[in-house]
């Protein structure tokens, strides 16, 4: 099986793109993206049916090249960048900055997120993230406005620090194994005696991941306000996800030596609440969706810390419908902001009588993201409830997240309401690209249980009872939401507080430093 | 004392000393600077590490005695041109 055709064709079709003139670009591009799906696919199907493909690069044995792993979680992951990428593409196809540079960037994007997806050595995945580093801050930086120049500057010197920590991480892990191939990293564990020698690099490899992943608040690193929308949907959506796989393959690794499960759980929760108040403190519209994504992510990290396989399983499916439903929420962000012509919200009304199309697909969306009875979300956050259902505590923290989701959704759904004309439709390929992300969220809804059943070999059986009983508990969170929105978020001035707030460079390193040393303590307290 | 200063600490020391640069300067010349330490720092851990008195570079005729590890510094050399890459 030839894995690196997923990251190699998406990188060779963009340089002949990049070539050619645009009217051919633009088939060849259409043809690559098709040819790499029906890949994908057929990976998949291998996958499924004769088990995991390894691809050892140079005809070396397994221990000593680097390897491309295909297994049963990743290679949907790559199914979902290779759906994710055509959507996104055909979105912006009118648009004026879309040239053939643009397209370059966008494409090696692709085989870079690919590639991290599926490779399976340390060093092989630094060259990968720090290459889609630089990647992201310039396509960040593309309409070359001096707000979003600032920002590409930040996202990339904040990255290429955190990836020097990642460096020196693998370095300690050559030293101790003599290999960076994780799977024989994962074996030999088990003859390591000194574990407290191990603590060292697996916080300086977790660092990086988890400032990746949008797990440290900080807005400007995943969907800055003011890239281009599909760059925030790209770096919201697929790109975070990318960060949480490995997030989850390091830990997975180090699982069997160093336990972090209980403090990643606090950690998580603490994160969505967080990634809460400071959504909903915001204004800007782009910020309120950026913060949402570090709650979810919070959402996420505490599924996958709680021991049990419903829980895990069902993260990784959010991780899924998150990427569908918040890219979908950014690209409707970005049209939004270029029919009113503001990314403040409270300037922002009568949407739905202005772009009807955009607010129904935003409904779809917001169904899914506040895990309404037959969306996306839904069948996630189920599963993840049915893995909390031991501890009643935990069970409670799951119901205080979701009533923070529905409440800083409320505000999001203010700008639904008032007077305005009616604006011209969106041209056919921004609503196909819509149609297309609305569908999949639905889809991932109804057919939830089968999609789970088949993915992950997981038996479920979800009854007309149970709907009821989630319908009930739904619109209660809802009108929970509702009346915190209402009496307590507009009576208090904290929120405007918080709203000033923003880390500056050196204030950015700072966090960074401190949760290094606070892992790095907390860990070798404990061992 | 001549255990304590190998390659190890020293490379740990500059790494400490870049970490510090990012954090209380401002300037972004300083800045790049201080990133580019750390990047010294680390192609100095990753060559010293496994490394012990008496061995040859793993270049030509390496039968008689024992070559160093050739796979750091095969990874240093990726990492000095993605340095080069970023930091000029």
């Amino acid at each position: 099986m030839f894995l690196f055709w997923l990251v190699l064709l998406p990188i060779l079709s963009s340089i002949v793109a990049y070539l050619n003139k645009r009217q051919l670009a633009g088939y060849l591009l259409g043809l690559t993206q098709l040819l790499l799906f029906l890949m994908a696919l057929y990976t998949a199907f291998n996958v499924y049916t004769l088990g995991d493909i390894i691809y050892s690069f140079g005809d070396n044995t397994v221990s000593i090249g680097i390897n491309l792993v295909a297994d049963k979680i990743n290679i949907i992951f790559i199914l979902l960048s290779c759906i994710f990428f055509p959507i996104m593409l055909l979105f912006n196809y009118h648009k004026s900055y879309m040239n053939k540079l643009f397209l370059f960037l966008f494409l090696v994007l692709q085989g870079l997120i690919n590639g991290i997806f599926l490779s399976n050595d340390l060093f092989n995945l630094y060259a990968l993230i720090e290459v889609s580093t630089i990647t992201v801050s310039i396509l960040i930086m593309y309409k070359k406005t001096s707000h979003s120049i600032y920002d590409g500057i930040l996202y990339l010197l904040i990255n290429l620090v955190s990836m020097a920590f990642f460096l020196l991480g693998i370095g300690y892990i050559y030293k101790i194994f003599g290999t960076l191939d994780l799977t024989l990293i994962k074996q030999q564990l088990t003859h390591v005696t000194s574990i407290p020698g191990l603590i060292l690099p697996y916080t300086l490899i977790l660092t990086p991941i988890v400032l990746k992943s949008a797990l440290l608040p900080l807005p400007r690193a995943h969907g800055t306000p003011s890239a281009p929308s599909i760059v925030s949907s790209v770096l919201s959506g697929i790109y975070v996800t990318s960060s949480l796989y490995l997030f989850i393959k390091i830990q997975d690794t180090f699982s069997s030596v160093i336990n972090t499960g209980s403090l990643f759980l606090i950690f998580g929760f603490i994160i969505s609440i967080l990634g809460f108040i400071l959504a909903l403190s915001q204004t800007d519209i782009r910020l309120i969706l950026t913060y949402s994504t570090i709650s979810q992510v919070g959402l996420i990290v505490f599924g996958l810390s709680l021991a049990s396989d419903y829980s895990y399983y069902g993260s990784i499916y959010h991780l899924l419908s998150h990427a569908v439903f918040k890219s979908t929420l950014f690209l409707t962000a970005g049209m939004i902001i270029e029919e009113y012509d503001t990314r403040d919200i409270r300037k922002i009304r009568g949407l739905f009588k202005r772009m009807p199309f955009v607010t129904i697909v935003i409904c779809f969306a917001l169904l899914g993201i506040s895990g309404a009875p037959l969306f996306n979300g839904s069948i996630s956050k189920y599963l993840i409830k049915k893995g909390s259902d031991s501890i009643q505590l935990l069970e409670y923290g799951l119901i205080i997240i979701n009533i923070a989701t529905m409440t800083y959704l409320m505000k999001y759904t203010s700008m639904f309401f008032g007077n305005s004309k009616k604006s011209k439709a969106p041209p056919w390929n921004q609503k196909i690209a819509l149609i297309l992300l609305a569908s999949l969220c639905l889809l991932g809804g109804v057919g939830g249980q089968f999609f789970i059943n088949w993915l992950f070999e997981l038996n479920i059986q979800i009854e007309v009872l149970h709907y009821m009983e989630k319908f009930l508990v739904y619109f209660m969170s809802l009108g929970l939401g509702y009346l915190f929105y209402e009496y307590i978020y507009k009576k208090y001035p904290f929120f405007q507080t918080i709203r000033q707030l923003e880390l500056s460079f050196n204030e950015l390193i700072l966090t960074i430093t401190l949760f290094f040393t606070g892992l790095l303590s907390y860990l070798l307290l404990v061992h | 004392m001549e255990r304590l200063f190998n390659g190890e600490s020293v490379s740990i020391l500059l790494f400490l000393i870049g970490v510090y640069g990012l954090l209380a300067r401002r300037n972004i010349i300083k800045t790049v600077i201080a990133l580019a330490i750390m990047q010294s720092a680390i192609i100095l851990f990753f060559l010293t590490i496994n490394y012990e008195d008496g061995r040859i570079p793993p270049i030509g005729d390496v039968t008689i005695h024992t070559a160093v590890d050739p796979m750091p510094q095969a990874l240093m050399i990726t990492a000095i041109v993605i340095g080069v890459a970023v930091c000029s």
